[in-house]
């Protein structure tokens, strides 16, 4: 019975630590982007729309979208999409050949926040 | 540790916890032993009357820490100052629009419900408790459950996210009938020993076989709900050692487990031994340790809340690791703005 009881208290004690470290170990990543992250697309997009593990506060989270030079060519205020919170996007204007950096910033749920930005090509 | 988040946080679900405990602790230990001993009217007004002196400032706390919470949240939110966060309106943003801040109201709700019916605990109320004491216990169930929504569950999305949610409820409300619960335990063995009559170690002993009780349904709820979150969140495994995150989480573990030896010593050794006492010397001599052991655990499971504090203002490790998709620099010719893309995501 000892033994037993033992043993369910060690559990216990692993099952509580270990639940808990898996809380502060997920913040937002991005899973995916269109136009993709590195990638390039033959034709201008119309929107930049992105994808994270985790729902976004759309209150809290934004994306901008800037030329080779540094220009923002986005046309501001990103919409969180409501039926789906872990996407967010933003449109942008006729985009001409060349290359694009888009910089995102997310406040998840859990009130965690990330960053980070990537590039893409627009034309051959 | 000069970040006052860490410190508002773990006052919070200290005070919460301690909340939450006490009244399940009246309403699942110490009310059915009074009945049980009727004939000791005393001991059960002192515990009482001791008891909601805990209940009243834990939950005056939990209002004033939880507010705290909130203006910091904002605060870093918006990535103002404190000043910012209300002249801009940034913290009624929090409140009304996020996940967060909905939550936090439905909170705030709940603690003023259960201060309404919270007059149970006191002696001269006592006919009315019968009728209160249901409600008292889904509400503070609900006042330490939905800090759920203000941890990384809210943020699982789909069926993981409703399961994770729910497995984060029952843990927290485990926690809570466990962890704070054990103050209110020992000053009801301190109120037995100092009252010497017969009839009061009878109501402690009782109450030490149903804290038993309360303490094994706990360690239940405990394991079945860490398991799932455990499950959910397997990938948290891989920093646990090479991080300062994963090491403090491993101090964490070993305080844990000696909390887990004290509270197994009371249940294994000193308890078999309570109810089995030849004499009221032996009972009061075992009473003691057990109450000590209760102080002792509820020492370490304040630095484990404070560590629990720290952990969630810290920089997981994971998230180093494991973000492969932000390298996005992919083009040869990046430019100045672009080489942010090289950054992988990283938390702030």
């Amino acid at each position: 019975m000892i033994t037993h009881r033992s043993r369910i208290f060690v559990v216990a004690a692993t099952a509580f630590v270990l639940s808990g470290a898996g809380a502060a170990f997920a913040h937002a990543q991005l899973t995916k982007a269109t136009p993709s992250a590195g990638g390039a697309v033959p034709m201008p997009p119309t929107e930049v729309t992105l994808n994270f593990s985790e729902k976004l506060e759309g209150a809290f989270s934004t994306v901008m979208v800037r030329d080779a030079v540094g220009k923002r060519v986005d046309k501001g205020e990103p919409q969180v999409d409501k039926a789906d919170r872990t996407v967010m996007r933003v449109s942008v204007e006729p985009l001409q050949a060349g290359i694009y950096i888009v910089e995102w910033r997310a406040l998840t749920a859990d009130t965690h926040k990330t960053e980070g930005a990537f590039v893409f090509r627009v034309g051959e | 540790m000069d970040d006052p988040l860490i410190w508002v946080r773990a006052l919070h679900f200290a005070s919460t916890m301690a909340v939450a405990g006490a009244v399940f602790f009246m309403a699942f230990v110490a009310e059915p032993s009074f009945r049980a001993v009727q004939d000791d009217k005393h001991i059960a007004a002192l515990v009482r009357s001791r008891i909601a002196i805990i209940t009243w400032t834990s939950l005056g706390l939990a209002v004033v820490s939880g507010a705290g919470w909130l203006v910091l949240q904002a605060e870093r939110m918006g990535e103002s100052s404190i000043a910012e966060a209300f002249s801009q309106g940034i913290v009624w943003t929090v409140l009304s629009e996020t996940d967060f801040g909905h939550d936090w109201m439905v909170r705030f709700a709940i603690a003023g419900s259960l201060a309404a019916a919270l007059p149970w605990l006191t002696p001269s109320r006592r006919t009315s408790s019968r009728r209160t004491l249901p409600v008292a216990i889904v509400l503070a169930a609900g006042l330490v459950g939905t800090l759920a929504w203000a941890g990384h569950a809210a943020g699982t999305s789909g069926i993981e996210g409703d399961l994770h949610l729910t497995a984060d409820v029952l843990h927290l409300v485990s926690a809570a009938a466990w962890v704070g619960a054990l103050i209110p335990f020992a000053l009801l063995l301190r109120a037995a020993r100092d009252e010497r009559e017969a009839n009061s170690l009878a109501v402690a002993q009782d109450a030490v076989r149903r804290f038993s009780t309360l303490g094994v349904a706990s360690v239940g709820t405990l394991v079945a709900s860490g398991l799932v979150n455990s499950w959910v969140l397997t990938g948290s495994l891989r920093a646990m050692v090479g991080t300062d995150y994963g090491r403090l989480l491993l101090v964490k573990v070993a305080l844990f487990l000696v909390m887990l030896s004290a509270a197994a010593v009371n249940r294994l050794w000193l308890t078999p031994r309570l109810v089995d006492a030849p004499n009221h010397s032996v009972t009061r001599h075992s009473l003691r340790q057990i109450e000590r052991n209760s102080f002792f655990e509820a020492r370490l499971a304040g630095i484990i809340i404070i560590i629990v504090g720290v952990l969630g203002t810290m920089q997981p490790g994971l998230n180093e690791q494991s973000a492969s998709f932000d390298i996005g620099c992919g083009v040869s010719s990046c430019t100045k703005g672009a080489d942010a893309g090289l950054r992988i995501a990283r938390g702030l």
